[in-house]
């Protein structure tokens, strides 16, 4: 897919669940991963590893407002291994916005991979 | 160069590296939002390119098989400090020796693959050790030739085979905050030291890039548009987009720059050798069956403590775990302050031990009580009997890479000591075994050389001062899952 995942027009009251998890052959123990939602005055929410690894960790998404997260993967495992980094938008009425977000990011040991998510909300 | 120093000219020429990409535009007219945003991110078009994607997991896999662990075959003959827990699969066996001793001949297979269960943590092992060449035991061989019949000597020898001397090992580790070498266990503190590093990039990049004004001002954008976008919108359809999607992807780029560069400044990667030296104490129980031509069946416990100098207990003993509090800061400023010493204290730890660490020092000691069984064979007109023994056997053993050979770690040497203590039995004799063992890699296979040394053989009658050399072969099939 990339690494941006991109939504605008959510309508309010949606949420927003951010789920990092192990490919099908990787073992717990080969990454952590971490996600900042950087707030309006440019300062950052931390979700940490113990909180999006595997999640999920949502956000109640407000209007009119725009969501930024930065999600990076620290791979740890001498070999290449894979982490899944999945968005869903689940709308108020509990049906999904959109199609949700699952991309891999491959790595080792020293490598940092990262993803983007934007999220926009409907304007009133 | 200071640490902090270092970290400002990284950043610096992150910045610089950055404002120049933003100055010129590098999409293209016919992108998408999303290929726009990712022609800013080079790892990431790595990450999608399959062929890219597929190089870099046979490097994973290159560096990992090159990572030499030496042999831990349950033989003196190839002895070893560092037990490997990861092989799914692995078989080796002495293809040469220079004195016929006991331990030759033998053929180790692990068979990890057929304990799953037991092994999620990597923190079990099954093995077999075949002796492929067994021999008659040696007081039964002492009656025969006493009795001048040697024809029935060549008679029995002719009817042993691998099937009469092997033994089933079951090897577990035990993991706790302090024990064992599996990554999970320090995954939160590995999380601590990477939001540090975030923290750190994010702010220094902050006081020198405005990329969160260009990420706002695109949010602003995004805020204004009627119709729906996400990234496979291709740009024609978003007017006036691209300019500050270019920008802020500049920006987010340059900080993901920052990134990188503080993590490499602090030597980041260096936490998984801490984790590769933590202590491991290992549990072993093994059986020995063997058929009564070649002797008595066996019993053996073991308890093997094997640790590297420089590990994350030592770092926190010295350190403590600083780390920790970042995540509990009252604000921004205190965060920055909190993260620049647990990110201080973590490199100084690396940079003390940078040697240690290259050198992979591995120090092992490991005790162990055999109850062997009674003996006893009555045919052929012999009448040989012995009682049960028990043995109690001391090693202390050291090991290290040989970086001297090359600096992918395709070789080691281990230094094993043991002293095996047979008091309760007079026809064995007390005696020290000395095993010298290096392990090379040629073409995937381990190929470890050794020479033993012990003052005198294990039954009494035979001369002292023996000295062996072995070379074996091993091949391992690696789980993918590590």
């Amino acid at each position: 897919m990339g690494s941006l995942y991109l939504k605008n027009r959510i309508p309010d009251g949606s949420k927003l669940c951010i789920s990092i998890v192990e490919g099908p052959t990787t073992p717990q123990g080969s990454f952590v991963a971490s996600a900042r939602l950087v707030l309006e005055d440019g300062s950052e929410e931390i979700w940490d590893d113990s909180q999006v690894h595997p999640g999920p960790k949502c956000k109640k998404l407000r209007s009119p407002e725009g969501y930024v997260w930065r999600v990076r993967i620290a791979f740890t495992s001498a070999a290449t291994q894979t982490a899944i980094i999945n968005a869903t938008i689940t709308k108020p009425d509990g049906t999904v916005f959109g199609k949700p977000y699952a991309e891999p990011v491959s790595g080792r040991n020293g490598d940092i991979a990262r993803a983007t998510i934007m999220a926009i909300t409907q304007q009133q | 160069m200071s640490t902090s120093l270092r970290v400002a000219v990284a950043l610096l020429a992150g910045f610089h590296c950055c404002l120049a990409i933003a100055a010129e535009p590098i999409c293209k007219p016919e992108d998408n939002i999303g290929t726009c945003w990712d022609r800013y991110f080079p790892q990431t078009a790595a990450a999608v390119d399959p062929s890219v994607s597929a190089a870099a997991a046979k490097d994973g896999e290159e560096q990992l098989k090159s990572f030499e662990t030496g042999l831990d075959g349950g033989s003196a003959a190839l002895a070893t400090t560092t037990r490997n827990f990861l092989p799914l699969l692995s078989m080796a066996g002495l293809i040469s020796d220079s004195d016929g001793n006991a331990e030759d001949n033998l053929f180790t297979i692990d068979l990890n693959f057929l304990i799953p269960g037991l092994a999620t943590d990597k923190n079990a092992q099954l093995k077999a050790v075949l002796n492929t060449d067994p021999t008659l035991f040696a007081p039964l061989q002492e009656a025969i030739d006493t009795s001048g019949n040697a024809e029935l000597a060549a008679s029995l020898k002719s009817q042993l085979d691998a099937a009469d001397d092997y033994t089933i090992a079951f090897a577990y580790t035990h993991i706790n905050d302090r024990f064992g070498r599996s990554f999970k266990q320090y995954q939160r503190r590995f999380s601590n030291l990477f939001e540090a590093v975030l923290e750190v990039a994010t702010q220094a990049g902050a006081a020198s890039t405005d990329e969160r004004s260009d990420l706002a001002r695109l949010v602003d954008f995004l805020k204004t548009v009627p119709g729906d976008l996400d990234a496979d919108t291709p740009l024609r359809d978003a007017p006036g987009i691209q300019p500050l999607l270019e920008h802020a992807a500049a920006a987010e780029a340059s900080l993901e720059r920052n990134v990188h560069l503080t993590a490499n400044t602090y030597n980041l990667k260096q936490f998984a050798e801490l984790v590769n030296n933590q202590p491991q104490l290992t549990f072993s129980a093994e059986l020995r069956e063997r058929d009564v031509l070649v002797g008595a069946k066996e019993k053996t416990v073991k308890v093997t403590y094997e640790f590297g100098l420089a590990n994350v207990s030592q770092y926190e003993k010295k350190f403590g775990r600083q780390c920790e509090s970042v995540a509990n800061a009252a604000d921004t400023k205190a965060r920055l302050g909190l993260a620049m010493q647990c990110l201080s204290g973590y490199s100084e730890y690396i940079r003390d031990n940078r040697d240690t660490l290259r050198n992979a020092d591995r120090f092992v000691a490991e005790l162990s009580y055999a109850d062997i069984d009674d003996y006893s064979y009555s045919q052929n007109g012999l009448n040989v009997a012995r009682d049960g023994a028990h043995r109690l056997d001391f090693s202390v053993g050291y090991g290290r890479t040989l970086r001297a050979l090359g600096e992918d770690r395709d070789s080691r040497l281990d230094l094993v000591a043991k002293y095996q203590d047979y008091s309760d039995d007079p026809e064995l004799r007390d005696r020290m075994v000395t095993t010298l063992t290096f392990t090379t890699k040629v073409n995937g296979f381990s190929v470890p050389i050794s020479l033993v040394y012990a003052n005198h053989s294990e039954f009494l009658p035979d001369s002292d001062h023996e000295l062996g050399a072995h070379i074996g072969i091993k091949f391992s099939l690696d789980s993918k899952e590590d």
